[in-house]
Formats: C-alpha cells, structure tokens, sequence
C-alpha cells in the first residue's frame, strides 16, 4: 500500500524526532513495568512467604516466664511460641543475633544451602553472609564455640534485619541474624526469652488483660509497628508510586511532543491531504493514516519498552529482595500490568491524536490543497507592547516569542519536568543526610540505650535514666502507634529544640514534628493515649512541637509517666550514657549504639549516591530529548525564514542568537518554578509512602545540588544546540527564492 | 452526444471577516462526452471554483450540477467519495505528487482505492514515464512530474478529467507535450477533458471555449478550428 510506504518513509526522513519520541515512550513502558510489576512481584512473595512461613502478629516480653502455653491457645485460639535470642560478637563491633529455630511461628526458610542438622550447624541471613564474606561450609567462631554455616536463611520477623524493632537504618556490617537449634540458646546464659502470637480471632485486647492479670507485660509490638516486619510494605508502596507517576510524567511529556510533531508534519502536508481528498480518499482512510504514526509509536514503543522492562525486573527484584531479606520464590508477569504497559500509550494516544486530526480534516479540501491559509497572526499581547523603542534584534525576539506562546509554554514545562526528576535524587539524598547528620547526631547525645526487661528502682552506675512505653492513638478510626518517653527534666541525652531553634526542657509535654505532622497536632491539643502493655489510658495535652523527625514520639517528665501510668516513683526502664555499663544481659530487652544508626548511614548511602546518578543520567537525556525536539521543529518551522534571513547577510551565529537562543530563558524559568514543585511532590510523596511508618521524611534541598542540577539542565540545552546545528548549517540559501516563487 | 456535465444555475459566495465575494454568480454550463472543453479566465474569474465544485471538493450554495444526469449536490458523503474515486480524475497546476513516493506508487495510490483501474505499466507507458517507475518526484523535471500526476487521473479511467492550470509551471516545449498527451488520452480512452487556463492558445485544441469574467459566463464557443495540441502556437 502507498499509503503505507509513505508513513514509513516519512518516519525514517524525521528518524531523529521520531526516535526520541519513541524513545520517551520505551522509558514510560520500562519505568512502568518494571517497577509495577517489581512492586506486586514483591508483595506476591512478602504475602506468600509471610503466610507460609506464618509470621507472627506480635510479640511480647512478660515478666516471668509463661508455664503453660496450650491454655492460652484454646482460651483465645492463639497459636504462641516461644522464642530465644542472643545477641553475640561477631567481631569487635558486629553483633550477629542468634534465633532459634522455630516450629509454628516466624519459620526460617534456606534460600541457600542445608537446612540445620545439628547442634553446630548454623543458617545465616544473606546480607550478614555477604557484607563477611561468608560462604556455605565454612566454620565461623562465635562464643568460643565453633559452628558449621550449613546454609543461607530468610525469617519472617527480620525480612529488614534491624537491631531494633524501632529502629530504621539497617546496618549488614555490624549487625546481622542467624538461627540454631533451640538447645544451644536455652545454654546461652545471654539469651531473652520472648514470645511469638498468631491471633485467629479480634482478641487482642483480652489476652494482653490476662496476661497482665498473674503477670507483667515488659514490652508488646504488634507486626505494623515492627520495623523489621513493615519497612518493607512502605518502600513496595514507594516503588509501586514511582512506577506509576513517572512513567505517566513521561508518557503525557512524550504525547505533547508526538502530538507537536505530528500537527507540524499535517501542516507540512496540508496540500497532500488535500490532494488525497481530490483522489477520492475517505476521510476514515485519511485519519487511518495519520492514526498510524502514533500507533506505530505507541505500540512498539510499549512492546520494546515492557519487554525492557521485563528484563529489568530481575535484576530490580533481586536487588530488592536482597536488600531486605526476602527469598523471591516466584516471579510473574502480573497480565493486568502487562496489558495495561501496552495499551497505556496506545490509550493515550489514539483519541488525542484523532482529535488532532480531526481539527486538520475540518479544513475545507480546496484550501487543504493551496496548502491552508497562511495566518501570521498579530495578537492583541503583540498589539499590547510598546516594542517601537527596541532595537530591531530584541524586537525580533519579543515577537518571536510571543507569537510562539505554546511551544514556549512546553519548553518551560519540558524543563520543569527535567528539573523535578533532577531535584528528585539529590532532594532524597540531602534529606536522607539531613535526617541523620543533622538531626539525629543534634537530637540523641549519647552512645548507648539500654532497655531493661523489667522496671528499675535503684540508680545506674552512670548514665540518664528514663523510661519508656508503647501506646496507641485513635487517628481516623485506626490505630496509630506512638511511643511515650518519660524523661527527667535536666536530660541532656537527648536534646530537643522546638521549630525556632529554641531548646526544650522535659517539664512539659512535647511531640515530634514526625507525629505532629502524622496526625496534625497542634500546641494546646490534648490526646487520648493507650498503654499497649497495660491499657491504662490517660489524656495529655501537647505543650511543645520538636524539630525531630526520628519515630513518632512524645517526651513528657518521667514523674508524671509513671505516675499516669501506675508505675513506681522513680522507676526507670532505660539509661542513656556515653560508656559501656556492665549490666546483665538477662536483665535487658536491647541495647542500641548511636554509632551503629550513623554507620547504617552510611552504609544506606552508598548505593543511593547511584540510584541519584541514575535518575540524573535519565533526567538529562529526557532534556536533551524535548529540547533537542522543540528546537529541531523550531529550525523547520522557520526554515524559509533562516534562509532568508541567510540571503540577506546574517552570519549563523546571528541567526542562531534571533531564532533560537532565547529559549534558554524558558529552560531558566522551567528549572526555577521545578524547584518548589519538587520540594511540594516529593514531600507528598514520601508523607504517602511514610504513613505506615514510624518515621516521617524532613525534604531539604542544599545550594550544591541546586547548582549541579541547574548545571546538568544547562548541559543539556547546549547539546540539544550542538544536535541541531547541523540543520540549521543545511538549510539552503534558495529556499527563500523557491519558496517565494511557488 | 449527450452532455456527462450539465450545471445549472450555480452559486458560490466566499466571506472573509467584513468583506464578501461572489465567486460564481448563476453559471450553467453542459460539456459533452468525449469533448475538450477549455474555460479560460484571468484570476479571480471563477473557473478554479467551478472546476472544484464539479470534482467534488467544493460545495455550491445553489444550483445543480449533475453529472451523468445524478445531481451532485444531493450526494451524501459516501456518494461523493465514490464519485471522486470513480469518475473524476483531478490533474493540478503544481502535480501535487506525494514526494516520498516513487513514480509508480504515486500512480498505485490511486490505483488501490478504484473499483476498475487500468493496468499501472500500461498507463505509464502511455504518458512516456517508461524506465521512471522507480523515481522519486524530486528526481523529475517538471514535466515529467505533471505527466505522472496526468498518470495517476488516469489510470482510473475517470469518465471527467478535470485540469486545474495543468501548463502552469511548466515552459512552452513542454507544455505542449502534456497538452499532447491530455490529448491522446482524450482519444484514447474517450476521456472527456475539462480545462481551465488563463492561457488563451490552450483554447485552440479544445472542442468548446468557455470564457469566464468576475463568476459568470462571459461566451461560451464552439471551436470550428480545433487544431492538435501539436499545433497550437504559443
């Protein structure tokens, strides 16, 4: 079919902006796929591999040990298990966690290797194994005992291997987990003792209560407020988000320029539509046609780009899944994502297209055929300035811009566009430091926390003393977990300052900006709070909002604490101290090291210097692409004034200063309104994907990354220059005598 | 002879903002089969829109024009593109070729889309394009872009081959080589040919004269001197 012949000739005559709208569209289809489909991949395998291997709903430390546990059971149809650990160097600094090995609840899988044999065999988790390099069969000492690694393993309750359930920043280097047999924990004079629940029933409340009748409840965390079991929901969501916002930002850009490219390529082609009306061609069959580039765009676009995004799917899960200690069982395709990452461009483009061709096809045949009347509109912005006063090159410009509105408006957005995805690495990256250099080393002064297992009367050696527990807030109908320190009013361990900068004493009532944020709280507002352990309630009114964006917390003064709570006077469940206290093991719940959180850091750090790489390496090649587009339309467009203006004497450089050169304002303009777009997005964003946690994501932006991004935008534009350089060097000095004369 | 066109009393007024124009004011006209009918005019006289609402491609605010005895201006939208598929063949001043495809398919686009087509090598060889098949527009001199465009009108073999300037661009040797061949073709497959031209010699090769001045017929003439377009004197 000519017809057909036609449209791919005419896509390989414009292959340099046909391709990179093609190629916007392969990076929609991959970012889409990938990601959505990395993120129902990862839920498909956190569900399965929580439900077979029955991970726990909570659990709790008591004060004496439970005798007898089926009673439980068949009173509340609990399933519970009992549960060791230790904690035991590894080397100095590194704190391997021993686990038992369980049978009803939180069950190990081998990802690799033997499962335990005997006494001296032990199953590592992988990122532990691989941050030391420890391979399946080797012996490694522990406890001046030697023990056989038979394999590698992933538990249910530490899929993100954290010391702390509380904590956020794992730490592989100095701190990992690894089961053994039950018999070599109940030997280990360090262990705790704890207990795993499974409820099948609403009865939560109830048996905390009968716990808490012939007992002590010492420390009770449901799964949602187990970081080492909810983390990983809270970045699938965020991948999920940025597999669906990205791809879409993408998408409706390269649908503005498909649409751009295509409404020049009908004007060039006015008079053989005409002519093919002439011919006795349909109107259906003309529109077809046209149809047919988006189509061809759209379709091969998304196959390359899904089928992209495929591949790009392992190795995205397994860094994934290997960053949390997930085993990936399955991978499938997910059909539903994968009809929607080849349809969705199609979906996008076929009615905004055909309304484009549509307007064309409105145009009466004869006047298609003479080409379309030829409009230099004056419009009445145009009418409104006073540009007689200007010099004739600024006049030039002036109108050029004004009679270009709409393309000037899409360079600006282009760039906007650029500057978001630029801004979005660096923003991470700087909030991320902010978090932890700045606001965790200004808020925690102190090295160690130890937590002990049961409330203390008399004083430490050294150190703070302060206590702290579990509660619950009714938010919107659900429960949102909070966590209430009692301090004493002269803590120095750790430092508050309200928004101001202005230090806060522990004689008031103070919230984090992280819970304040979360649940909107003001100063004045009193809260309803419930003890988890013990369901004593109480109302406290919030006095002060701190700077501090480290878990949900409130701080109120450990006299009152304990006196709301029914607790001892001057009892104290934890001390805060710059030196190693020689406690008993057994008498603590954890100790935590603020070095280890920056070390952690750190360690997160690193592979984010590269994931911001990246996402600048495809922020700049979308610039180059719209701006390269928009310029290389811009040259064609004005091809028979370039010539003429190339007649008259005007060397290139002039040239390219008048008809082009002005853009960079737009880019300017673009990278200066992205910037609080960026800040309002991103902090949008990561308020979604932190709801489910205890963390709340402080977005700062340093003049470095702005200069850098600025930079990188500024590159772009000047390598979209150089690409079109070329057809601004081709346009022949007789167009504008041939075109005069036709 | 009986007449395939046969207009009557047709109307066609143009606005554009505050200023009207009537480009045709009560023209009727009949063309017979097999006959070259050449309408001559100086610009803005009205031929270019009457030879567009007989090919279809422009409407008529009153009037008939009926060809073939079936008024036009009451075809619905099917009909209309069956009529332009089927009966007229449209040859333009500037060829209006699709430049990205070659001699051949150019002629195939119209080929493709009409319910009897004559072979395409043969109407190639017939306008003299023999060995050029494969040439893209620009790889050809005005007048052998003009003979395709010729080519591709006929090659449906329209029962009205409506001819806007076909000489326009073109200089005198090789105008006279497309009248030539608008000529043969004429006889040939007994096309009947409708001419319109500011360029009084073409008149000499035609059947009937039909002159035109400011949307209505000025004479309408049967030529008794017809001469080849071989002979036309420019």
């Amino acid at each position: 079919m000519p017809l057909r012949k036609k449209l791919i000739r005419t896509i390989l005559e414009k292959k340099a902006q046909f391709l990179s709208a093609w190629l916007l569209i392969v990076m929609s289809s991959i970012v889409f796929y990938s990601f959505t489909s990395a993120g129902a991949n990862l839920i498909d395998n956190l569900d399965y591999f929580n439900k077979t291997n029955r991970v726990e709903d909570a659990h709790f430390i008591v004060e004496k040990p439970l005798a007898d546990l089926s009673q439980f059971e068949e009173r509340f149809q609990v399933k519970i298990e009992k549960r060791y650990r230790a904690d035991v160097s590894f080397s100095t600094d590194t704190t391997l966690r021993l686990l038992d090995e369980t049978g009803k609840i939180n069950l190990s899988s081998v990802v690799k290797g033997e499962a335990l044999d005997s006494e001296e065999d032990i199953l590592i988790d992988q990122g532990f194994a691989k941050a030391h390099e420890l391979s399946i069969g080797e012996d490694i000492q522990l406890n001046d005992k030697t023990y056989h690694v038979t394999g590698f393993m992933a538990i249910p309750d530490y899929i993100y291997p954290l010391k702390e359930e509380s904590g956020f920043l794992k730490n592989p280097d100095a701190f990992g987990v690894a089961v053994v047999k039950e018999s070599e924990l109940e030997n280990l004079k360090e262990n705790l003792v704890y207990y795993s629940v499974r409820f099948s029933e609403n009865n939560r409340g109830q048996f905390k209560a009968f716990l808490n009748q012939n007992n002590q409840l010492i420390n009770w965390t449901d799964k949602k407020d187990n970081n080492r079991i909810s983390f990983i929901r809270g970045d699938i969501e965020g991948i999920k988000k940025m597999g669906e916002f990205l791809p879409i930002a993408i998408l409706f850009i390269s649908i503005a320029i498909i649409l751009i490219l295509l409404w020049r390529l009908m004007k060039k082609e006015y008079s053989q539509i005409g002519t093919l009306y002439a011919l006795g061609y349909k109107k259906s069959e003309i529109i077809r046609h046209y149809l047919s580039y988006a189509s061809i765009l759209a379709i091969s676009g998304s196959v390359v780009g899904t089928f992209l995004g495929w591949l790009f799917l392992h190795p995205l899960l397994s860094a994934f899944a290997s960053y949390y200690n997930l085993p990936v069982l399955v991978v499938e395709p997910h059909i539903v994502l994968l009809i929607v990452s080849l349809m969705l461009p199609l979906v996008f483009f076929i009615p905004l297209t055909y309304y484009l061709v549509m307007r064309v096809l409105r145009i009466t045949p004869v006047s298609l055929i003479k080409g379309g009347e030829l409009k230099v509109k004056v419009n009445r912005l145009e009418r409104l300035l006073k540009l007689d006063k200007l010099t004739f090159k600024r006049k030039f410009v002036i109108r050029e811009i004004i009679r270009n509105l709409p393309r000037a408006l899409f360079l600006t957005i282009g760039a906007i566009f650029a500057t978001v995805l630029l801004l979005f690495g660096f923003i991470s990256k700087n909030s991320m430091e902010y978090l932890v250099t700045d606001n965790f080393n200004s808020v925690y002064h102190y090295e160690y926390n130890y937590i002990y297992s049961s409330l203390q009367t008399t004083l430490p050696d050294s150190g703070q003393i302060g206590s702290s527990a579990p509660f619950t807030i009714n938010y919107k109908n659900e429960k949102q977990s909070l966590t209430i320190n009692g301090l004493e009013p002269n803590n120095t361990a750790i430092q508050l300052q309200d928004i101001d900068g202005e230090r806060l004493k522990y004689d008031s009532v103070i919230i984090n900006k992280s819970l304040a944020d979360k649940i909107g709280l003001q100063k004045g507002d009193t809260i309803h709070v419930t003890n988890q352990l013990s369901n004593t309630t109480f109302d406290i009114t919030i006095d002060h909002i701190a700077n501090s964006y480290l878990g949900d917390m409130i701080y109120m003064p450990l006299n009152q604490f304990n006196q709301l709570n029914g607790y001892p006077s001057g009892s104290y469940n934890q001390v805060f101290t710059n030196k190693e206290l020689d406690i008993s093991k057994e008498n603590l719940v954890s100790v935590t090291k603020s070095s280890d959180t920056v070390d952690g850091f750190k360690q997160m750090i690193k592979p984010l210097n590269y994931g911001i790489a990246g996402i600048a390496l495809v922020a700049a090649i979308i610039s180059v692409i719209i701006i390269y587009i928009l310029i290389s339309l811009l040259i064609e467009e004005n091809s028979f004034k370039i010539s003429l203006m190339k007649v008259i004497g005007y060397n290139r450089g002039s040239i390219r200063k008048m008809m082009i050169g002005y853009n960079i304002w737009f880019i300017i303009i673009g990278f200066l309104i992205g910037i609080p777009i960026t800040t309002l997005s991103i902090s949008a964003f990561m308020n979604s994907i932190t709801a489910e946690m205890n963390v709340s994501f402080p977005v700062k932006i340093d003049w470095f990354s702005i200069i850098i991004s600025f930079s990188i935008l500024i590159l772009s534009y000047y390598i979209s220059l150089w690409l079109n350089n070329k057809k601004l060097k081709s346009i022949p000095m007789t167009e504008a005598i041939n075109r005069s004369t036709e | 002879m009986s007449s395939i066109v046969k207009i009557e009393a047709i109307n066609k007024s143009y606005q554009s903002g505050n200023s009207f124009f009537q480009a045709l004011s009560n023209v009727s006209l009949q063309v017979e089969k097999g006959e070259i009918v050449v309408v001559l005019g100086p610009s803005g006289s009205g031929k270019s829109t009457m030879l567009n609402a007989i090919g279809a491609i422009d409407e008529v605010d009153s009037g008939k024009i009926c060809i073939d005895q079936q008024d036009i201006t009451q075809f619905n939208n099917h009909q209309l593109v069956n009529y332009r598929r089927e009966e007229i063949g449209f040859v333009f001043q500037m060829y209006n070729l699709i430049p990205n495809l070659t001699v051949y398919e150019n002629i195939e686009l119209t080929a493709n889309i009409c319910s009897n087509p004559l072979p395409i090598q043969e109407v190639i060889d017939a306008v003299g394009l023999n060995g050029m098949e494969d040439r893209f527009p620009r790889e050809l001199s005005g007048g052998q872009q003009q003979r395709v465009s010729i080519a591709r009108a006929v090659v449906k073999t329209p029962k009205l081959l409506l001819c806007d300037e076909p000489t326009g661009a073109l200089d005198s040797n090789t105008s006279k080589e497309i009248l030539n061949l608008i000529e043969k073709i004429n006889k040939e497959y007994n096309t009947t040919v409708l001419i319109i031209t500011h360029n009084q010699a073409i008149s000499e090769m035609a059947n009937r004269v039909v002159t035109l001045k400011d949307g209505k017929i000025e004479s309408d003439v049967v030529n008794e001197h017809i001469k080849s377009a071989e002979g036309i004197e420019w």
